[in-house]
């Protein structure tokens, strides 16, 4: 969509949400879509039924889930944000473990988005 | 609010503007671009979702839109019991992943009381509707993160945070909330409802 033709309000949330750090978008992802889900399949039900309406938003999460997954970060900000702040117990709650939740997220978004997209 | 008008009735009354200058009603003019389909489809769900905020009731939501995962009452509704009891589902219990929760988690709140919850969430959607249609209208949903400014909610932590070390509870209260809003899939009118909202453990 050419987000340059929404009204103001709109175009200044969609432009404000693009951004944002990769970090922080992983981050509001997770509190959008994974915090207090009891399942991934509860997560992907929830994604797919927010892809019914668009994937504009959807494709700029997998992007900064990617990046988010495969960049460096501070010894225990991973693990904090999948363990904390997204409330998810990891059977490894390290940052190495957070990192693996965090690519099988992305890859879970990814088939969401190429359903929808089909 | 003209601006909305505007748009809509441009994307909805003629095509996407010709190279010559031209953009004539949509019978006649060019085909409409994916763009224009999914921008009048946008403005089309803004206009139906109206001016005037919805007011929701959590039990009569949690009971409509169940089958869409609403699920406010169950997982946090101020009638599950506190503290942890061998054989039942308590906010407790859910740090360490009792019987019927299927996980466990490092925070677990409820609401304080039903008419606290209700309250709470209708103030917010009153206060914040323009935004919360824009989002419903672009993206299908909307989430927020707020202080209600007083306590709204009780429940427990886990500071063996991360899982790391043995799980145990601490009780706590808050005044923070999250909420979750989302429209209905092929709903024509476009309908939103609550998929969850909850007392934050954390900010």
């Amino acid at each position: 969509m050419d987000i340059s033709r929404l009204p103001e309000p709109m175009r200044a949330r969609v432009e404000a949400r693009n951004a944002l750090s990769s970090l922080d978008r992983v981050r509001e992802f997770l509190g959008s879509h994974v915090l207090d889900a009891d399942s991934l399949d509860e997560v992907r039900a929830d994604l797919r039924r927010t892809a019914h309406f668009s994937t504009m938003r959807h494709r700029g999460d997998l992007a900064a889930l990617e990046a988010v997954a495969a960049e460096q970060h501070a010894p225990g900000t991973l693990a904090r944000l999948v363990g904390w702040e997204a409330n998810w117990v990891l059977d490894d709650p390290s940052d190495a473990g957070a990192a693996q939740f965090l690519r099988e997220l992305a890859q879970l978004l990814r088939e969401v988005i190429d359903d929808a997209e089909r | 609010m003209a601006e909305a008008h505007e748009a809509v009735a441009r994307i909805a009354e003629h095509g996407r503007a010709t190279p010559d200058g031209g953009a004539g009603p949509r019978d006649h003019g060019p085909a409409p671009q994916p763009d224009d389909v999914a921008l009048a489809e946008v403005m089309r769900r803004r206009e139906q979702l109206g001016d005037e905020p919805p007011r929701f009731n959590i039990a009569a939501n949690d009971d409509a839109y169940g089958y869409l995962d609403a699920h406010t009452d169950d997982r946090h509704g101020p009638g599950i019991p506190l503290p942890r009891v061998p054989g039942r589902k308590t906010v407790e219990g859910r740090i360490h992943g009792d019987w019927p929760w299927h996980k466990p988690e490092n925070w677990s709140f409820r609401w304080s009381d039903p008419s606290t919850m209700n309250r709470t969430v209708n103030d917010y959607v009153e206060r914040n509707w323009d935004r919360i249609r824009d989002d419903l209208a672009l993206d299908g949903g909307h989430d927020g993160t707020f202080d209600a400014g007083h306590r709204v909610g009780q429940g427990y932590y886990n500071d063996g945070m991360f899982g790391v070390g043995p799980r145990n509870s601490h009780y706590a209260e808050t005044s923070y909330v999250k909420i979750r809003i989302r429209l209905v899939p092929d709903s024509d009118p476009a309908e939103s409802y609550i998929l969850t909202t909850f007392p934050l453990g954390i900010m």
